[in-house]
């Protein structure tokens, strides 16, 4: 009895010398506490901490960076909580399916307009609670914007913000937010890519029927006709300083389906753990206007233009639209300097452990605008100049 | 107890913040486990990768039961290193406790702490113990538990956990001491 009472006394001893060694206390200062029992204690407490010391390892930036990466993607692609008949879809904004996620933004987002939070929302960072309501914004945007310069536009603008966020959350030391935003970023440069791609064939496309159909008729009546032909250009914004949206509400609605607000058949549905909230099926009723386009421009012949297809006005009218594609080309390289720029100064005053995070949101930014978008040669240059290897970049 | 409750049933409903979270608190201290119980940094990568996927997959199923979460991520990560020896068994690998040279250190040394022990010399150490007392290696030294959560993960009283503590740490002494690397004079036992 004696012997199992001393071996407990002996084991707490262990544990409460134990706790106060690896909260950083002095072995020796500790074992003071315990005379009776230093000697046994000694070598007990040296080879707990350096089994501790051993065991506190920190996983590779690069694994760490990769793994939150896949674990964020796996988030999104997790199936959407709802009744039974819904199907397996990419989850939205809050948690929503994408349906219901940009149902629920436009009401937001009309809610909020001339309140100022939208407005304030534009500056909020990922940490931010009003940071969904930029989301929610900035897909109502694409939404309402019909050409696919103007997308295209529109997600150069937004993957601003993210490279500016990114900054932000480097300074804070958030690198699985970071991890977010990369994710995003690359969702916006595939789309950006196909949408810039399409604008290319669209500005080709419709330059070729113009100067098609002016050759067929022949007439300067035709020419007005075909001059309306929307050959949209990029609208070449100044590659701004700010980098979020001017400070105007989200247009009005005005027209919309009209829609009855139901909730989702409950008896149907499983319950919800304790403390949670069901969250309705609502259709709410909204009325959309869509704006006016904002990027689409006629392009007109220049004065006098001669119809004579050899002639050297048309030449030069024809030369437009691929000067549209050199303005537009050259609108993404500056941006993407621009950001390049802005992300080595970050990476610069980075913590070793953030540098990996936002080495990966560099990567995306020279591939994702492509190398061809800009002087190869400055993207070269800069990389060299922060001490980064091409090949880490480029592979 | 009460804001890790709130938290989880957050991620139950696939909030991305709430999931984050999780994540983030318990990501280190899952790796360490992993790591000082098959003693491959790089195999514990891939292993604390799943650990997180699959916690992810299940969380909708998880219930308290007024253990920490985390209890529950170790017992995933403990299935998972389960099912990773098994298979490593299965291909004939040499097991880590046989005659082989310690692993060299990892490329990025510059990450890690000042040591008296490598990591792979403390997990080849461990593999000497009995289950119980490497798992209670694990979880105080390498996940940093206190007593209470070791408890609550291994279903054990405090007192039970002191006494493995007690055990695990004077059999590590006994292998780890020099010259006695890789011919640990404590008998091998496999029951827990």
């Amino acid at each position: 009895m004696n012997n199992r009472k001393d071996k407990k006394e002996l084991f707490d001893i262990l544990d409460e010398a134990l706790d106060r060694v690896l909260k950083g206390e002095d072995i020796n200062s500790v074992l003071a506490g315990y005379p009776q029992h230093a000697d046994e204690l000694e070598p007990l407490l040296r080879t707990a901490v350096d089994t501790r010391n051993a065991a506190s390892i920190k996983p590779r930036p690069e694994f760490r960076q990769r793994a939150a990466l896949e674990f964020q993607k796996a988030i999104q692609q997790m199936p959407v909580k709802a009744g039974p008949a819904a199907e397996k879809h990419p989850r939205g904004i809050f948690g929503w399916g994408a349906a219901w996620s940009a149902a629920f933004a436009v009401v937001l987002v009309v809610l909020l307009s001339g309140t100022g939070v939208v407005a304030a929302a534009s500056q909020a960072m990922p940490d931010n609670p009003l940071y969904s309501v930029k989301l929610a914004t900035e897909s109502m945007q694409l939404v309402f914007t019909p050409s696919e310069e103007g997308k295209a536009e529109l997600i150069s603008k937004f993957n601003d913000r993210r490279v500016a966020e990114v900054v932000n959350m480097a300074e804070k030391g958030m690198a699985t937010e970071i991890s977010v935003l990369n994710a995003r970023m690359t969702d916006n440069m595939n789309r950006m890519s196909g949408l810039t791609e399409g604008a290319v064939n669209t500005i080709m496309d419709e330059q070729d029927s113009m100067t098609m159909a002016t050759f067929n008729a022949g007439n300067a009546e035709s020419v007005e006709q075909n001059t309306a032909l929307k050959a949209p250009v990029m609208t070449t914004a100044a590659a701004p300083e700010e980098t979020y949206p001017p400070q105007t509400p989200v247009p009005a609605a005005t027209r919309t389906p009209q829609a009855t607000t139901t909730t989702s058949p409950a008896s149907t549905q499983s319950p919800a753990p304790a403390g949670t909230q069901h969250v309705p099926v609502v259709t709410p009723t909204i009325t959309v206007e869509l704006p006016e386009p904002t990027t689409t421009t006629i392009i007109e012949p220049p004065p006098g233009a001669s119809l004579d297809r050899n002639s050297q006005n048309m030449h030069d009218f024809k030369a437009n639209g691929d000067d549209k594609w050199e303005k537009l080309k050259g609108h993404l390289s500056e941006k993407q300097i621009k950001n390049l720029r802005a992300l080595l100064a970050a990476y610069q005053n980075a913590s070793d452990e953030m540098k990996p995070s936002i080495l990966q949101t560099i990567k995306i930014i020279v591939q994702g605008y492509g190398l061809s978008y800009s002087n190869s040669s400055d993207i070269f240059s800069l990389l060299e100049a922060y001490g980064i290897p091409l090949d880490q970049i480029l592979n | 107890m009460q804001d890790e409750q709130s938290l989880v049933r957050r991620a139950q409903q696939l909030d991305q913040a709430a999931l984050t979270q999780l994540y983030e608190e318990n990501f280190d201290r899952i790796y360490r486990y992993i790591v000082l119980k098959i003693g491959d940094r790089t195999e514990a990568e891939d292993l604390t990768q799943q650990v997180f996927l699959n916690a992810l997959q299940s969380i909708a199923s998880y219930k308290s039961k007024g253990l920490p979460f985390s209890s529950w991520l170790y017992r995933i990560a403990h299935n998972q290193i389960v099912d990773h020896l098994r298979k490593v068994s299965r291909k004939g690998s040499v097991p880590l406790d046989e005659s082989l040279p310690i692993p060299d250190p990892a490329p990025d040394m510059e990450y890690e702490v000042e040591m008296k022990f490598e990591i792979e010399e403390v997990a080849m150490a461990a593999k000497k113990l009995t289950k119980a007392q490497q798992e209670v290696i694990s979880l105080r030294f390498a996940s940093e538990l206190s007593i209470t959560e070791c408890a609550q993960v291994m279903h054990k009283s405090e007192g039970a956990i002191k006494a493995l503590q007690h055990s695990a740490i004077a059999a590590l002494r006994k292998i780890l001491s020099p010259g006695q690397m890789l011919a640990a004079e404590v008998p091998e036992v496999t029951n827990e």
